[in-house]
């Protein structure tokens, strides 16, 4: 084997080494030094069948239209934008603010939005689609999966269910958040940690 | 038989790499050898490598699973640990693979290290919670076991890489599983799955321009045909699924022109899946154009999908071209219409009028039987038995389409579906006493 062809399979190697080393870098310093927030969860249904046993989360503020930070930053389908983070008088905590760029001096999240048309008006089942609305901006977070040892993945998955179905549920995901990077740290249902 | 012409034919690409032997010099060599190394040699060679790279393949989803069933057992920094042995372990693999220069352990360490690239992401994923977006993670996992194809001079990493592309346009078909965020957005989708199918195509080329008889070839044609056949399913828009009556049409026209022109001494269907499958392709897309209910119900898409279908046509007629050139004055012109025929008759003869579908219907038979008579001439002149009795397959189909369609009593069909086999039978035989007799 050449010199170049030793130094390029060392540069493969290192590639390959980098892409789950930045992964782990990344992921502990929002769990060490990151902000923990509090994220209501809803229910959702479940589908994917690569990466092992999980719980699909959903959450509160996926289903609440976000107010643009700059009206002129119209969320595309799919745009990666930045949510806003403030705590709501019950701990949980808000989306506030849609940002077309990272917003300086305030906790947010990295997020992907879109931009929806619902009419408000109230409908009678048979009525088919509401007619388009004025649009809202919709956003998705990122930490939709909670791993889970194999054998407790059921139960913890009927639990969670159970707790996000009821009107008050007292369920959430405990989330640390640092420059925009969010890491799920734990599930709490009806006020107990899963793990 | 020994051994050794085993080993030499699979020396032979080297050899015409460092220029040691030429093209017809290997090819002369290959042929001398070919029984040899069929009883003996090249059965070892290739068992050897299927062991080597099953065990690997083995060995990498073994480690993955009893790491997952031990998983809670261990604390968050033994995870991550862990997470990268399966990595680091393929990459000491293929640098001893690199070292020892062997084509059974390159393949091997090749293979394994790239299961590891996907374990290791997958495992860190799961240690810290990251959400799911399958596609990401194909696409990343595809971009990092590339370079191993060039590395390792690896055809199984090469083959895992288009299964990898075709596993990324499935996961982002939003139409499948219902649209997610994150998704690539619909433009793009074509031309990236299009890149990403590009990239091990380098190797795939070299090998054929090195040994395009070997079995390294015919293993890579096969998964890249697949890749392609399916991932067209995907990569495109609900709506644009109409669109693959002509891709399809395309794809196969030019498979077969393909296999015929640049793999013309390569015999047997197993050897030159090109051509084996492109003509299973053709006949199939030349029943299906027959059926009134295949053609009357397609819409054009107005998307740049239909790029593909123009850009196969134009392949295709371009070989048919070709082999017209060469001497093929029958089957390669029948083969290059197919392409232009079948959009004739699924996007225009139904937009004039509704009653134009009886002439796409006649048009389509009239080509099927076309393509049979040239099958069946071709086959004779060729002595090329099977050649020849597609083309009597092809009308024993259409024949028994025709009555499936029909509201003929069973006894009818019966009498028919008798008929026609006992027909294929006469039909065989004499086709195989007229081949024999063709000096």
């Amino acid at each position: 084997m050449t010199r170049l062809g030793q130094a390029g399979f060392a540069l493969v190697c290192l590639a390959q080494l980098a892409v789950p080393v930045s992964l782990i870098v990344k992921h502990e310093q929002t769990r060490t030094s990151g902000t923990v927030w509090k994220f209501q969860t809803a229910p959702v249904d479940p589908g994917d069948p690569f990466r092992g046993r999980y719980v699909q989360l959903a959450y509160a503020v996926d289903r609440v239209p976000v107010p643009l930070a700059n009206p002129g930053d119209f969320a595309q389908f799919n745009q990666r934008m930045y949510a806003e983070l403030e705590a709501g008088p019950d701990g949980f905590a808000r989306l506030v603010r849609l940002h077309g760029q990272r917003p300086a001096g305030v906790e947010y999240i990295d997020v992907f939005a879109q931009q929806m048309f619902f009419d408000e008006t109230p409908r009678e089942p048979g009525q088919g689609q509401a007619p388009q609305g004025p649009p809202a901006n919709y956003v998705h977070v990122p930490f939709d999966r909670y791993y889970l040892p194999e054998a407790r993945a059921p139960e913890v998955e009927r639990e969670y269910w159970e707790a996000s179905r009821k009107a008050q549920a007292n369920t959430w995901a405990e989330v640390r958040v640092r420059d925009g990077h969010a890491v799920l740290v734990n599930l709490v249902l009806d006020g107990k940690p899963v793990l | 038989m020994q051994k050794e012409p085993a080993w030499l034919l699979d020396e032979l690409p080297k050899l015409i790499e460092k220029g040691v032997v030429d093209a017809a010099a290997a090819a002369r060599l290959r042929a001398h050898y070919a029984q040899d190394a069929a009883e003996a040699g090249s059965r070892l060679g290739w068992g050897m490598i299927l062991l080597a790279t099953g065990g690997a393949a083995l060995v990498g989803l073994g480690i993955i699973l009893i790491f997952a069933h031990n998983w809670q057992n261990w604390t968050p920094e033994m995870r991550v640990g862990l997470s990268l042995l399966p990595l680091l372990a393929g990459q000491g693999a293929s640098a001893w693979a690199l070292r020892s220069g062997g084509r059974v352990w390159s393949e091997a360490a090749g293979l394994f290290t790239a299961i590891a690239i996907g374990a290791s992401i997958a495992l860190i994923a799961q240690t810290y919670q990251m959400g799911g977006d399958l596609p990401r993670f194909l696409l990343t996992w595809l971009l990092l076991a590339v370079p191993l194809v060039y590395v390792l001079d690896s055809s199984a990493v090469a083959a895992a890489c288009w299964l990898l592309a075709l596993g990324w346009s499935a996961a982002g078909a939003h139409w499948w599983w219902g649209r997610s965020f994150g998704d690539m957005p619909d433009p793009l989708r074509l031309p990236l799955f299009l890149a990403l199918f590009a990239l091990p195509l380098p190797h795939l080329v070299r090998h054929i321009r090195l040994d395009r008889a070997g079995a390294r070839v015919a293993w890579m044609l096969r998964t890249a045909l697949i890749t392609l056949a399916i991932g067209f399913v995907y990569v495109g828009h609900r709506d644009h699924m109409d669109a693959l009556f002509v891709i399809y049409a395309g794809m196969a026209a030019a498979a077969v022109l393909a296999g015929q022109r640049y793999f013309a001494g390569v015999h047997g269907a197993w050897g030159n899946p090109l051509r084996s499958i492109g003509r299973f392709g053709v006949f199939v897309m030349a029943l299906l154009m027959t059926h009134d209910d295949a053609l009357r119900n397609l819409d054009w898409p107005r998307s740049s999908i239909m790029l593909l279908p123009l850009l196969l046509a134009a392949g295709a007629a371009w070989l048919a071209w070709q082999e017209f050139r060469a001497g093929d004055r029958l089957l390669a012109p029948v083969l290059g219409v197919l392409t232009p025929l079948a959009f004739v008759l699924a996007f225009v003869l139904p937009l004039l009028a509704d009653k134009a579908m009886a002439p796409a219907v006649i048009l389509a038979h009239v080509y099927a039987l076309a393509l049979a008579g040239a099958l069946i001439r071709t086959g004779l002149s060729r002595s090329q038995l099977g050649l020849a009795n597609q083309g009597a397959a092809l009308i024993a189909a259409l024949i028994l389409l025709r009555f499936f369609d029909s509201d003929l009593s069973y006894i009818v069909r019966g009498v028919g579906f008798i008929v026609t086999g006992a027909g294929f039978v006469i039909a065989t035989l004499w086709l195989r006493h007229h081949v024999r007799s063709v000096p």
